[in-house]
């Protein structure tokens, strides 16, 4: 059996039933990159934080159903987080007990200059979210995967369970709306 | 800034992702451990009577809030001296004649076939493939002063092979512990070439089990039943549905489970 650091994302799936360490391998590779998707949909970084948590252990229950359709779990992992996000409320509920459990102040920061830093963050995030609010739900989501994401369109069609070609329509439809209205936010103009 | 470009998101220190990645770890197992089974789920599958009787000695051990709490998924390796201890008990148990028998049970059978430890708990077979078998389970918590009779299978007498690459369930034993919590023993054969099995039990979670001897041995809190096993052998890993899984809660047949006080 390879180390839980050489074995792929399908080994750590098949071996986290038994091996709840191996499923926390799986969230040291893919954790900052369900946080940044999760912050990019809230617009919320303490919020991102317990909802990274909840899709883990959200994942770690749905693990059976799953048939990795990539090398990387990560596109299926984003899926999960939709799913949490839609149902953030519910999803929180669920999981609140467990949340509670963490050790340290889950949200707390370390200094003032983080703080700051998200702060920033969290206002050039809301920002973001209110200059594609005119875009429907399915444009926002190939939005968020593709451009903000960097996705490719095949694993933002995983993420989403469409297919491709609806991931390129959605994107070029969005890509035409912005293109119209040369939508702006902070201060640089879109020509 | 571009709508369409990437809005930046501070990243998240080490210290704060290890922090989560512990608690997700430890929720996980917590899980596991706390969960709380179902009723007992009986298979369909074919059960026939043969002449081997197979003696499960359940050992009393201190008491524990929690008795499972120390239970892990994988066998573990053991502490200095907890398997001779656990034999020696075993051995001297089996001597000891039953209060409804006049002499003791195991006999001949005190040939150690394979050892199963998972923390504080300890699972000996003995004997196997003899005419007389003893499997006896010591640890925390686990007590029982109730007899019960059970079946083996086979076929003709003879126990059933399995195929290359593959096991075969020949017991699952429902039992329960001190506190009243219930767990599931299982053991089997492994076919030629066999050199691990993960047991992925009827509510998901997955045991991995001892091999050895042509043998497999996994116990596991409450009364989940087999649904498939993971089986590695030289030539690859493969999912292996089990479909005779049938829970033995001691109703009939020719096992008999005695209890030996031991720190009560």
């Amino acid at each position: 059996m390879p180390a839980l650091s050489e074995a792929t994302d399908g080994d750590l799936l098949a071996m986290a039933g038994s091996k709840p360490e191996a499923f926390g391998e799986l969230f040291k590779r893919h954790s900052r990159s369900v946080y940044a998707y999760c912050a990019r949909r809230t617009g919320n970084l303490d919020l991102a934080e317990d909802l990274t948590s909840v899709v883990f252990m959200e994942a770690f229950r749905r693990r059976r159903k799953l048939q990795l359709s990539s090398k990387s779990a990560l596109p299926w992992l984003i899926g999960v987080a939709n799913n949490v996000i839609r149902n953030a409320e519910r999803s929180l509920r669920r999981y609140r007990s467990a949340l509670d459990r963490i050790p340290v102040p889950a949200n707390g920061v370390s200094s003032e200059e983080d703080a700051m830093e998200r702060l920033g963050a969290q206002e050039a995030l809301a920002s973001a979210l209110e200059a594609i609010s005119a875009l429907t739900q399915g444009e926002q989501d190939v939005v968020l995967l593709v451009l903000w994401s960097e996705f490719t369109y095949a694993d933002a069609a995983t993420a989403l369970s469409i297919p491709v070609g609806t991931v390129r329509s959605r994107l070029a439809s969005a890509r035409a709306k912005f293109k119209d209205s040369a939508p702006v936010i902070s201060t640089t103009i879109v020509q | 800034m571009n709508v369409l470009e990437t809005p930046p998101v501070p990243t998240l220190s080490e210290f704060r992702l290890s922090t989560r990645q512990e608690h997700l770890v430890q929720e996980i197992a917590g899980r596991r451990r706390n969960r709380r089974r179902g009723g007992l789920a009986l298979g369909g599958g074919a059960l026939v009577a043969s002449g081997v009787t197979t003696v499960l000695l359940v050992l009393a051990g201190p008491g524990t809030a929690n008795a499972f709490a120390a239970w892990t998924a994988a066998p573990t390796t053991p502490a200095p001296g907890q398997v001779s201890s656990a034999e020696a008990t075993c051995e001297a148990g089996a001597a000891t004649p039953p209060p409804d028998k006049t002499a003791g049970l195991a006999t001949g059978a005190t040939q150690v076939s394979l050892v199963d430890t998972r923390g504080p708990f300890t699972l000996a077979l003995f004997g196997a493939n003899t005419s007389t078998t003893l499997m006896c389970v010591s640890g925390p918590s686990i007590n029982s002063s109730a007899q019960a009779n059970s079946q083996m299978r086979s076929i003709g007498g003879q126990p059933v092979l399995p195929e290359a690459g593959q096991i075969a369930v020949d017991r699952l034993q429902a039992e329960s512990a001190n506190d009243g919590q219930a767990y599931t023993i299982a053991e089997g054969s492994v076919g030629s070439g066999v050199t691990a099995a993960t047991l992925v039990l009827s509510d998901g979670s997955d045991v991995v089990t001892t091999t050895g001897n042509g043998l497999f041995l996994a116990w596991w809190p409450g009364s989940a039943v087999i649904t498939s096993a993971t089986v590695t052998s030289a030539t690859g890993t493969a999912t292996q549905p089990i479909t005779s899984s049938a829970l033995d809660t001691g109703g009939s047949g020719n096992t008999v489970k005695r209890s030996i006080g031991n720190g009560q």
